[in-house]
């Protein structure tokens, strides 16, 4: 069991939401309000997408996410900052040609995948480690667009936060770990339940868990009402957690969530368990990472 | 434990391993021979990808799977046919656009990559469901075009086999079979070991096969030197076994396998365990297929 844990806020996420919960973060403002509220509830990270505040669909504008990470900063708050680089992979096949991106494709190649994380540098990046069917999108992310990404984000000094959710994806981040492309120690996420990847349950998660290299850190989690079980088995199986209105809109069955009492419930969860939460300075230091000026 | 166990010998398949084994069935005849080579050391099914004669490589000609099944009936034997309907899912994005496949892509419609399904009516065909890296490529089997293809299958009488790599593609299949596209018990086959699936080891097919529905038929294998050690573990944990060329090129370190050695070597494995190799009359009965006039 993992004694100090750290938690993650995943406070909007890129999915079709906006109609399905009357206060999903949308402007940068409300975004970065949404991770400082995570914050104040107990998050060490706040995991980051933007979105088009015109159509509060994901996006992966760098004015957006610069406005973002600005009025964190202004905000003078410590969070951990996390932002996506999981945008720009959504495929679907055309209906007159199936090779050519149809309707709902937003496909672009690795380097533009890194735009925000170039020119921002967070402390922390996802990298999404394989392609899958995502509900009914296509996700690609090749295994040579992974390198050039995993390469990129080594020589701006980012932590990758490696994404899986599949066990083969895990076994390719740890085929980029083995290549020298991650730097030690390799961190983890272990994201179930998501249509169509492993599902949320203690059987697959302890199965990823056993196929991490030795050294690794990891969180996992599950989407919808299986967040706060997994809040407790990724714990048990000494792993750190993630909660949010990315992976889940309830708090109880008919009551919407905000992520400031997601990130609560969690707490409650960890410490009933008889486990701690990490500060952001204490996440920074079991995360290996140094504190930007 | 499966004391009753069924072999399938996947003969050929599509890599590009023609020149890295001195004897990769090609030819319709060496297909259809390589079939009936396994049939006689055990194997109750035979899976079966074409090549294009030429170049060796992987094909989709409805004329090359119509040579193999006739050159098998011809040949009066008793196997039970499965083709794969794996051709045409391959993409990888394109230089200057991403979006776009690379001219290299093999992604086909979904009605096309059935048509020998529907011609030739196998008894087993296989459906991949699954979107993952497979090797350097994707692997392209959406959602939405694994319905079309399901429903035609269903449709024309054929019993699909539902190829699995990973723990999110069980569930992907299961939802295929609540939404009532495969009929009659759902026939999986648990595929690990192929980078970037799942790997092939115990826990992997442990955590697949508990992930299956309950009145599931399924069989499981591993590539490569894992091929052997998962003909073990699959009749361990209840389920049939696949060997063959297409997974696996050594019978040993440094010497070339055979479809026949390897179905021979599966035997004497399973038959150690204390289980008993399936005729393929007896297969039949197992999968709910019908049987065939004598």
């Amino acid at each position: 069991m993992n004694h100090e844990v750290i938690v993650t806020c995943a406070v909007t996420g890129a999915g079709d939401t906006v109609g399905r919960h009357p206060a999903i973060p949308v402007t940068p403002a409300e975004i970065a309000e949404a991770a400082i509220e995570a914050a104040k509830a107990g998050a060490t990270v706040a995991h980051i997408h933007v979105r088009d505040p015109e159509t509060g669909k994901g996006a992966r504008d760098v004015a957006l996410y610069r406005e973002v990470v600005e009025r964190l900063r202004e905000a003078g708050s410590d969070v951990i900052v996390n932002l996506t680089a999981g945008m720009g992979g959504d495929w679907v096949p055309g209906e007159d040609d199936v090779r050519a991106g149809g309707p709902g494709t937003d496909m672009v190649g690795p380097e533009e995948r890194l735009a925000h994380v170039i020119e921002l540098r967070p402390e922390i990046c996802s990298l999404d480690c394989g392609s899958l069917n995502f509900d009914e999108t296509v996700y690609i992310s090749t295994p040579a667009y992974l390198r050039e990404m995993a390469r990129r984000i080594q020589e701006l000094g980012v932590k990758p936060e490696l994404e899986v959710f599949e066990l083969g994806h895990l076994r390719f981040a740890n085929q980029l770990v083995a290549e020298g492309l991650i730097d030690a120690p390799p961190l983890y996420q272990i994201c179930l339940g998501i249509p169509w990847g492993a599902p949320a349950e203690t059987r697959t998660m302890m199965a990823m868990r056993d196929m991490l290299p030795e050294g690794a850190i990891w969180a996992g989690f599950g989407i919808s009402r299986m967040q706060m079980p997994m809040v407790a088995q990724a714990v048990l199986l000494d792993g750190n957690v993630r909660v949010g209105l990315e992976d889940n809109l309830y708090l109880d069955r008919g009551v919407f969530a905000s992520n400031g009492d997601l990130v609560a419930r969690a707490v409650e969860i960890i410490s009933r368990m008889g486990a701690r939460v990490l500060s952001p300075d204490e996440g920074r230091e079991k995360l290996g990472l140094a504190k930007r000026a | 434990m499966n004391r009753d166990v069924i072999i399938t010998c996947a003969v050929t398949g599509g890599a590009d391993t023609v020149g890295k084994h001195p004897a990769i069935p090609v030819t319709p005849a060496e297909i259809a021979a390589a079939a009936i080579e396994a049939a006689r050391a055990g194997a109750a099914v035979a899976h079966i990808h074409v090549r294009d004669p030429e170049t060796g490589l992987t094909s989709r000609d409805p004329a090359l799977f119509r040579e193999v099944v006739a050159r098998l009936r011809d040949a009066g034997t008793d196997l039970i046919v499965n083709l794969t309907t794996g051709g045409g899912a391959r993409w990888l994005p394109g230089e200057d656009d991403p979006a776009v496949g690379h001219p290299s892509s093999a992604l086909a419609p979904p009605e096309e990559r059935v048509v020998h399904i529907e011609e030739l009516l196998p008894e087993i065909c296989s459906l991949d469901c699954a979107t993952f890296n497979f090797g350097d490529q994707v692997f392209m089997n959406t959602p939405a075009h694994l319905r079309v293809m399901a429903r035609r299958i269903r449709d024309c009488g054929v019993k699909p086999e539902l190829e699995v790599f990973d723990a999110g593609h069980v569930r992907l299949a299961r939802q295929l079979v609540d939404e009532g596209l495969v009929a009659g018990r759902p026939l999986f086959q648990i595929c690990l070991g192929i980078p970037w699936g799942a790997p092939a080891d115990t826990r992997s097919m442990a955590t697949l096969c508990d992930l299956l529905p309950e009145d599931a038929i399924w069989a499981g294998f591993g590539i490569s030197r894992m091929e052997m050690p998962m003909v073990a573990q699959a009749v361990l944990l209840g389920g049939n076994v696949r060997v063959g060329l297409e997974d696996n090129l050594y019978l040993e370190r440094g010497v070339f396998a055979s479809n026949g050695a390897l179905v021979e070597r599966a035997v004497e494995i399973v038959e150690r365990m204390g289980a008993r190799v399936l005729a393929p009359a007896e297969a039949r009965a197992v999968l709910g297929l019908a049987p065939r006039a004598a």
